[in-house]
């Protein structure tokens, strides 16, 4: 008897917990049905001479977490780019996977992520780490192995600053997106008094000094609070900002939520302050989408320029859409970059069945490539991108459009 | 300054929603259920689940108070019968263990139960419609600040539902058991008391009363997640402790107190220091009162 009440009670919490699962699950939008992990590979050293050679890009990003929207999008980006490359027949014989590395965003994690790619024997290349905190844990590891790294969104200045030549990015740093914001700003806008809120991480420290720095120099008054990147109650921060009535609220926050909730927030406490956010908020789901209307008109960054605006980035974009039905602001940026990256391996070449990682990172850093990008992609030797500026882009109706395109002389 | 009393009001009063449940647990069977928090948060995506339902086309189909109302009792029932689960699946049968082993099976449920939503909802947060619900132009205008409508329907439900909380306790004979087993339990069962029962109807009470706290909460946020019972459960929990756990009066003083500190806290002195402040505070007074605020102090049994 009491055995079969327990029974009962299992079942009914079994089937109370599966309703609310069922119905959360409904509502996404997105879907996740990509990031296909590998486990071939391995014994690239094996068959000398023989064609068949399996090697493996490694991807690193956080996949899990509060910014796994944007990691998972660009980790199909990754898989989308390989198997594009594959199918290419550009280096006949060699197999390429995507190695799936999720570190959460967390430096303890990335590190270990690094360790693991660095013991594949079969990694010539790694794509991301996707944040600056990230990359950061994971340079001196990549480093010591020689095994090159292109990161698609890390903007921290410092990790072109450490010496280390494994590092590149295919992002401006944000010694570059500063000073752009700022020109924009102070140019476009004409904002006297600024209001800047950062979430304390390397990154949203890092982008709110520079805009910081920049504005000040430029005769605008900043003031500044920092959040914590937990906090879903933005009400007290949002007061401060009420009452010093600023003519924009710059949110140097990585994670679109967070900005989308403090427009929605705003919004309900019933006042108005033109938002801008940096590349972190560059993500139509969360930004648009989640905002209800909330966000409408605000400004954001782009890092490359606007892929929806670019005729040579259509053909993929189509079967992007086609396949996972919504981008990200690093979609385009992901798939160039693993491009960039197997181009880098495909001029060093297979040789006795190996691909000599050293050789690797140096081919990156002399690299040459025009891609869906529409502009041509090299480094310095730092690892910052030579070229490229940002965009400013806006929120009008369900999507962002480009309003200009800023370089700095 | 009126805005960031409004502000200490609803931080407060989605706390002392919250804190209830561990303060109520806590007093009558000394265990930390760790696993409340994760029932905070159901009741917040089932809030979602029935606001949503209301939605179609960025528009209402029915009255939003009523919406609101519905959301609230679907959650209190909801996280009810999944706190009377918990107990009975991850704490009756640990009843008479040593006293560590509630405390992990506390922990498991609680992490099972977070990344069972987490999995589901892909780890991403979920809009809730609060501009839609409850729109700006309801807001209040008092001594130059706005008072949003979702934090006067916030600051209204919590106080009739520690007031009814209130009453059951004070005047029913269901409330005065639960009094009675926090006291004693074997004294209790031997006045012919159903211990089990009550405490299943604890659990009960104080989930339902997390299921109204996850609703407001989403409605305060303007967003929720898997995992935004952990960390409001620090506070919460921070919040018991702070009025003297397995008090319920001090379960809710504590809880404005906190919201109090944090507010003003970071208003006045430094965001960055936020939860310096308020952990400081926390850590002075149980300096000085070391069973909370309204909490006795527990003679030592020898």
């Amino acid at each position: 008897m009491r055995a079969k009440r327990y029974l009962v009670l299992c079942i009914a919490f079994v089937v109370a917990l599966g309703l609310v699962v069922a119905g959360c699950g409904e509502s996404t939008t997105t879907t996740a049905t990509g990031p296909a992990t590998s486990a071939t590979g391995g014994e690239t050293t094996t068959t000398a001479g023989a064609e068949a050679v399996s090697l493996k890009i490694g991807a690193a990003g956080p996949f899990t977490g509060n910014l796994s929207k944007i990691g998972l999008d660009a980790l199909q980006s990754v898989q989308f780019a390989v198997d594009d490359f594959n199918a290419s027949g550009a280096m006949p014989g060699v197999t390429f996977t995507v190695e799936v590395g999720d570190d959460a965003g967390d430096p303890a994690t990335a590190a270990t992520v690094a360790q693991k790619f660095v013991d594949d024997n079969a990694i010539v290349g790694v794509v991301g780490p996707m944040t600056s905190a990230a990359v950061l844990s994971a340079l001196p590891i990549l480093n010591d192995a020689n095994l090159g790294m292109l990161t698609q969104s890390a903007t921290n200045d410092a990790l072109a600053e450490g010496g280390y030549t494994v590092f590149h990015r295919i992002c401006p740093a944000d010694a570059v997106q500063g000073p752009s914001i700022a020109k924009f700003l102070i140019g476009d806008l004409g904002v006297k008094k600024a209001f800047i809120i950062d979430d304390k991480s390397t990154y949203g420290k890092g982008l709110g000094d520079q805009v910081d720095a920049a504005l000040q120099a430029g005769g605008v008054t900043v003031e500044r609070q920092q959040i914590a990147a937990e906090d879903k109650d933005f009400s007290s921060v949002l007061t401060k900002v009420k009452e010093a009535a600023p003519d924009i609220l710059f949110t140097a926050l990585p994670a679109p939520s967070q900005a989308a909730a403090v427009a929605k927030q705003m919004k309900s406490m019933g006042f108005e302050v033109q938002i801008m956010g940096g590349d972190g908020v560059n993500d139509p789901t969360e930004f648009i989408a989640n905002a209800g209307g909330a966000t409408e008109g605000a400004y954001a960054t782009s890092l490359g320029p606007l892929a929806s605006a670019l005729p040579t980035a259509k053909e993929f974009l189509d079967r992007y859409i086609e396949k996972y039905q919504v981008t990200s602001a690093f979609t385009a940026q992901s798939y160039e970059a693993t491009m960039v990256l197997l181009n880098a391996i495909k001029s060093v070449g297979v040789k006795d069945g190996k691909v000599d990682r050293k050789a690797v990172n140096d081919a990156l850093g002399q690299i040459e490539y025009t891609g869906i990008l529409d502009f041509p992609i090299s480094f310095t030797p730092e690892g910052n991108l030579a070229s490229g500026g940002i965009f400013i882009i806006q929120v009008k109706g369900d999507a962002f459009t480009q309003v200009k395109g800023i370089t700095l002389e | 300054m009126t805005q960031q009393v409004v502000n200490a009001l609803t931080l407060g009063s989605v706390i002392a929603l919250f804190a209830l449940g561990y303060s109520m647990v806590y007093g009558i069977l000394t265990i930390l259920n760790f696993a409340h928090g994760e029932v905070f948060m159901i009741g917040a995506f089932v809030g979602y689940l029935v606001e949503t339902a209301f939605i179609r086309d960025n528009q209402l189909t029915a009255n939003p108070i009523l919406i609101i109302l519905l959301a609230l009792l679907a959650a209190m029932l909801a996280c009810g019968l999944l706190a009377v689960t918990i107990e009975f699946l991850a704490y009756r049968p640990l009843r008479n263990a040593a006293r560590l082993a509630p405390l992990i099976s506390a922990l498991a449920m609680s992490v099972l139960l977070r990344n069972i939503v987490g999995v589901v909802t892909q780890f991403r947060s979920r809009p809730i419609a609060t501009d839609l619900l409850l729109p700006p132009r309801w807001s209040l205008e008092i001594g130059g600040s706005t008072i949003g409508a979702n934090r006067i329907v916030i600051i209204v439900v919590t106080f009739v539902a520690l007031i009814v909380l209130e009453l059951f306790m004070a005047r029913t004979k269901a409330g005065k058991a639960m009094r009675a087993c926090a006291q004693d339990r074997e004294a209790a069962s031997f006045m012919g008391i159903s211990v089990n029962g009550i405490i299943s109807l604890t659990f009960l009470v104080g989930a339902m009363m997390a299921g109204i706290g996850g609703v407001l909460t989403g409605l305060y946020y303007t967003q929720i997640d898997f995992a935004m019972g952990f960390s409001l459960g620090m506070k919460a929990f921070t919040a018991a402790v702070l009025g003297g756990i397995g008090n319920l009066r001090g379960a809710v003083l504590g809880s404005f107190i906190l919201a109090a500190a944090e507010t003003l806290g970071s208003y006045y002195i430094s965001f960055t220091y936020r939860d310096v402040i308020s952990f400081g505070l926390l850590i002075a007074i149980l300096l000085f009162k070391p069973s909370g605020l309204l909490g006795k102090p527990i003679p030592v049994k020898v």
